[in-house]
């Protein structure tokens, strides 16, 4: 196409320069008689240079990408996230024994993307590496949820119910369309709760929403979608088109659960009932709950700052008095769901900070008295989605 | 030999390029480069859409939940910059150079996402600018089209056009999740390919596209280009009587999302089938955007515009049926595609063929604009009727306003009709 001329094309009534003066260059066309005798560039070979460079550029990027990647051992071709004989198995058993930490390793090695333990008394010391890959992972009683997203085919999402060995049990994946977000299970590990964020599409670009599911860990089927409960706020139910459910966190008695709800830029802290499939609005400014291991408070992410600059902080309530604790020690923007390492301590990832743009995904776990203004302190280097398992 | 021809051919007549391609009939290059040009941006912009929700939540570690907040309140401001963009383009008559700054918007935002990493502020800026980039381009290209095209011809040739930008719209997500099936995380390969290829769709505007809008009337100098001028547009009878059609018929079109959510209930189907739905939206709407042009053109635009809306009508009516199989659905979705194609290219054909060249752009804006907000208007609209009541009452309320709207439309049309032959009768 670029080696063909490309005539005037005025139309007929067009006052414009005589025939011939098409073959210009960029942006103005010089007078006809220049154009004749100085022949500039002709615009295909322009044309021609810039898509060479072009590809050249974009080429480059993708060697480079993919020379990256094979030296993180991360390839297309690496295995998809099924049983965890290639880990280090009987390491693994001996640190489920003990209290310990699940999480996910961040580090730059080939256990990136893998679920790793370690003990609790020494999270920085040697840990087992499964084979398994999740993007996020929970795990309570024997069973586990490891939630991933299914990359290259589209925003699709795989939840793996795992047994005691953290290994993919019997029951079958649950799949769908969304992006992995949060992931918990019940403290008798009967319930999962998964939360995935979904786009609209070009037609209505920008806008997300939520989908959080209830899943049955027994079968790996669904139970309920949080949407079809039944909302209630102030003894009156409340409905919109608009809401959005999300942060799952399991109550002791695993039929209870407090979740948010997202409606009309309002955060609502929701506390739900499995079994009467109903939510009770309790309190508002309240993103991504952890009910503490007490079952007293909860701590969760309180979005500071103007719409549209908006940054996360840790705050904890207390659910009897209704009182907020900002956790002020922490002055870094926390988009994650907190995890209680005690009754006195939270957990939480955060991005490096040495490794800020793309194609990181390099975080730590950072651990902070759950009481006021005192300092953060690194728990877990190389971790994200930390689980405390006593 | 054949091109040689076609060439003298041209330049005798100075008439329009006849391309040999069944799809691509009859349309000047002007309209065939600018329809490149959206090509290429669509698959850049379309690979950059389909991977940030995946890029904010994997590579970033963020929430993207916000982004919809800033969604309302956008809307205004990109109707001012759209309108602004239309009135210099207009005044300075300098189309290509206004189209060019919103493609180069666009284009550096790709490459913004690689630079400004993980702080989210920066981030939503960058989607703004390249949502400001796409408000500024759209009307100046939208006359440049109209503008090199003969009255008769409008609706191909924005039927042409439509066709190469949703191919490109196809395109892009299958790029971006071609390249992150190759490399899985890669995010920063998605920007740059991204980004070189809406530098190939900037090297086709900016080398082949012509600058030069067509006419220069004698009257131009009788009506300088203001503010005042533009606005003025909306008092002649003719153009604003398409606003006012436009809007009102955007005013009880509910959105895409919506209509798709509304199927999904109603089928009860698995969500990952709905991206399909989109895909076969816009499949039906690309092959047919160029049929439903010639069409328009031969038998009246005003005619296949209305018959595009009774089209949506019968697909709003699906959401009621009392039961809805799974070949219904496809050819409902065909339907929809069929609408759009009667409907997008076709209403700026309407409009661009009674807006003075002098100010084409600022009246296309002008249009854009309040088609934009009416949407805009709709989705609270249809939003409020849902939580009022339900989703039936909504759509029931969506059907009767639409047949309202569509019978205002067709009488408003039929004495604008009218109005046009009188004058060209006097004319002739």
């Amino acid at each position: 196409m670029s080696k063909q001329p490309h005539p005037d094309v005025s139309l007929g009534r067009s006052a414009g320069p005589p025939p011939g003066a098409g073959i210009g260059l960029v942006g103005d066309c010089p007078p006809a008689a220049t154009t004749r005798t100085r022949r500039p560039l002709p615009r295909g070979l322009i044309f021609t240079a810039l898509t060479v460079i072009c590809l050249l550029i974009a080429g480059g990027s993708i060697a480079r990408a993919g020379l990256r990647q094979r030296a993180m051992g991360l390839t297309a071709a690496s295995p998809p996230p099924v049983a965890a004989t290639a880990g280090d198995t009987e390491g693994v058993a001996a640190l489920r024994a003990r209290p310990h930490l699940i999480f996910r390793s961040t580090a730059r090695d080939d256990t990136f993307g893998k679920i790793a333990l370690a003990p609790l008394d020494a999270p920085e010391g040697p840990r087992g590496v499964t084979a398994l890959r999740c993007d996020r992972v929970y795990a309570a009683a024997d069973r586990g949820l490891c939630l991933t997203a299914k990359r290259g085919v589209g925003a699709k999402y795989s939840a793996q119910v795992l047994d005691a060995a953290l290994q993919p049990g019997a029951a079958e994946a649950l799949g769908g369309i969304g992006i992995p977000s949060r992931t918990r299970v019940s403290p008798d590990g009967r319930y999962a709760a998964i939360t995935v964020f979904v786009s609209g599409h070009s037609y209505a670009a920008g806008t997300f929403s939520t989908h959080t599911t209830l899943i049955d860990t027994a079968s790996g089927a669904p139970i309920a979608e949080l949407e079809e409960f039944a909302v209630w706020r102030s003894g009156a139910r409340f409905q919109a088109p608009d809401f959005n459910f999300w942060g799952v966190t399991f109550a002791r008695d695993s039929n209870r659960f407090y979740a948010t709800l997202g409606t009309d830029g309002k955060h609502y802290l929701v506390e739900g009932d499995i079994a009467a499939r109903r939510l009770r609005v309790v309190h508002e400014g309240v993103e991504c709950p952890s009910l503490s291991p007490d079952g007293t408070r909860v701590a969760f992410k309180k979005q500071v700052g103007a719409e549209g600059r908006a940054d996360w902080r840790i705050h904890v309530l207390d659910l009897a008095t209704l009182a907020e604790t900002p956790l002020s020690g922490e002055t870094r923007n926390v988009d994650d769901q907190i995890e209680w390492l005690d009754d006195g301590h939270v957990l939480y990832a955060l991005p490096d900070d040495a490794d800020p743009t793309t194609s990181g995904g390099v975080t730590n776990v950072w651990v902070l008295p759950a009481d006021g203004g005192r300092q953060p302190r690194l728990f877990l280097p190389q971790a994200a989605s930390p689980v405390v398992v006593r | 030999m054949y091109q040689t021809e076609n060439l003298q051919d041209v330049i005798k007549t100075g008439k329009t390029l006849r391309s040999p391609r069944l799809l691509l009939p009859r349309v000047s290059s002007t309209v065939l480069f600018l329809g490149l040009t959206s090509f290429f941006t669509d698959i850049s912009s379309e690979m950059v859409s389909t991977i940030l929700p995946l890029y904010l939540v994997f590579g970033l570690g963020l929430n993207p939940l916000q982004f919809g907040v800033v969604d309302g309140l956008y809307q205004g401001a990109a109707a001012l910059v759209k309108v602004a963009g239309g009135l210099v383009a207009d005044r300075w008559r300098r189309h290509k150079e206004v189209a060019v700054a919103g493609y180069g918007l666009s284009a550096f935002c790709k490459l913004g996402f690689l630079l400004v990493g993980g702080v989210w502020a920066a981030i939503a800026a960058l989607v703004l600018i390249d949502r400001t980039g796409k408000g500024i381009r759209t009307a100046p290209r939208d006359a440049m089209i109209s503008l090199s095209t003969p009255r008769e011809e409008l609706g191909t040739a924005f039927g042409v056009h439509r066709a190469l930008d949703t191919a490109g719209a196809m395109i892009g997500p299958l790029v971006a999740f071609g390249l992150l099936a190759l490399l899985p995380g890669a995010f920063d390969s998605v920007f740059v390919v991204s980004f070189c290829v809406a530098l190939i769709g900037l090297g086709v505007l900016t080398l082949f596209v012509e600058n030069r809008p067509a006419a220069r009337p004698a009257a131009a100098s009788a009506r300088p280009v203001s503010l005042g001028a533009a606005v003025g547009l909306l008092r002649a009878p003719r153009f604003g009587v398409l606003v006012a059609i436009g809007a009102a018929l955007g005013l009880m079109t509910m959105s895409d999302g919506f209509l798709y959510l509304g199927l999904q209930r109603r089928l009860d189907f698995n969500s990952e089938f709905l991206p399909l739905l989109y895909v076969a939206t816009a499949l039906v709407y690309m092959v047919l955007a160029v049929p439903m042009g010639r069409l328009a053109d031969r038998i009246g635009r005003g005619r296949v515009f209305i018959g595009g809306y009774v089209v949506l009508l019968l697909v709003y009516t699906s959401l009621l049926l009392p039961t809805l199989g799974r070949v219904e659905l496809l050819g409902y979705i065909a339907l929809f595609g069929v609408y759009y194609a009667a409907t997008d290219g076709v209403l700026m054909a309407l409009a661009s063929a009674v807006l003075p060249a002098e100010l084409r752009t600022s009246g296309l804006a002008l249009l854009t604009t309040a088609t934009g907000l009416a949407r805009l208007f709709a989705s609270v609209l249809f939003g409020l009727l849902w939580t009022r009541w339900d989703v039936e009452t909504a759509v029931q309320c969506f059907i009767a306003g639409l047949i309202v709207a569509i019978a205002i439309a067709v009488v408003a049309l039929i004495r604008t009709e009218n109005s046009v032959n009188h004058e060209q009768a006097a004319a002739s």
